[in-house]
């Protein structure tokens, strides 16, 4: 088993957009530090084992191209006509989606984890970063679209591992 | 086709994706309604009943499981089958819907046609 770390959630990033929106992205190793200040936005979401034992809190930041070509694909719209409110729908059903998929690959199929609602957070909430009680592993990745990025940062408890990694 | 639907799903984009999977499954888009949540639908079932819904787990106000589970205290409602759409995977969970009046299931991120093909399904299934 191995800790969940930036390749796997971007990995795994990368295979949720082919499937909900035919967008093609690949992992941006090396990205540079001020992807989360110049985005268009930022959305938080956790999620944590029914018994108490593990959770994940993640912060995921787009930037305006990303979300407008994400919305566009989903939608079938042109760029042009999709407006802010559309990118940021977009943006928390991203973040609704990873924290789903990061749950199954933690083993949620046989383990009872509870997700919460997507919310929007603000520049500085994400420049924080996102927190989990105790100890806890931080780290962050970033996937590159054709049209922008996406910067996921991610707070796990220590304990938890990956245990179904495709 | 003659058939209400109810789509039940908390984000705006995803009631657009539903909606539209729902149409080209060959229902009239007069047809389709949207709650925002389940206490939402509640209310929208007590306008007007329905033939089919579309359910979300995880949504704010009232869940998808508390909706079910209100639903099927309402002898009126209690044979309207619900098609799940959700990011929850696990199996302990999912079993416990199918007593629920929940007969098929669609796991987010899903491709349109998935789902298109379930309510198709579904519907033919019914007539």
């Amino acid at each position: 088993m191995t800790k969940l770390d930036g390749d796997q959630v971007s990995l795994a990033l990368v295979r949720i957009l082919e499937r909900l929106a035919f967008v093609l992205a690949e992992p941006w190793h090396s990205f540079p530090d001020d992807l989360i200040e110049n985005s268009f936005g930022h959305a938080q979401i956790s999620f944590a084992a029914d018994d108490g034992t593990t959770g994940v809190d993640l912060i995921l930041s787009g930037n305006t191209g990303f979300l407008t070509e994400l919305a566009a694909s989903i939608l079938g719209l042109e760029n042009d006509e999709v407006d802010d409110c559309t990118r940021g729908d977009a943006l928390l059903e991203l973040a609704n989606v990873i924290g789903g998929e990061i749950v199954m690959m933690l083993g949620g199929e046989s383990i009872a984890y509870t997700l919460s609602l997507p919310k929007t957070v603000d520049t500085d909430k994400a420049v924080s970063g996102p927190s989990w009680g105790g100890d806890v592993d931080l780290d962050a990745c970033a996937i590159q679209s054709e049209e922008g990025y996406m910067h996921v940062a991610f707070a796990a408890s220590q304990e938890l591992e990956m245990t179904a990694v495709e | 086709m003659d058939c209400q639907v109810l789509i039940v799903e908390d984000s705006p984009i995803l009631r657009r994706v539903v909606r539209r999977a729902v149409q080209l499954a060959g229902v009239a888009d007069d047809q389709i309604r949207e709650a925002e949540h389940g206490k939402d639908a509640l209310d929208k079932l007590a306008e007007a009943p329905a033939d089919l819904i579309l359910l979300d787990l995880n949504m704010p106000v009232m869940d998808g499981i508390s909706f079910a589970r209100a639903k099927q205290e309402m002898p009126e409602f209690k044979s309207i089958p619900i098609i799940v759409v959700t990011t929850e995977g696990n199996e302990a969970k999912l079993n416990m819907l199918s007593d629920l009046g929940v007969q098929g299931f669609l796991r987010k991120p899903f491709e349109p046609e998935e789902l298109r093909a379930l309510v198709h399904q579904l519907i033919e299934d019914r007539s």
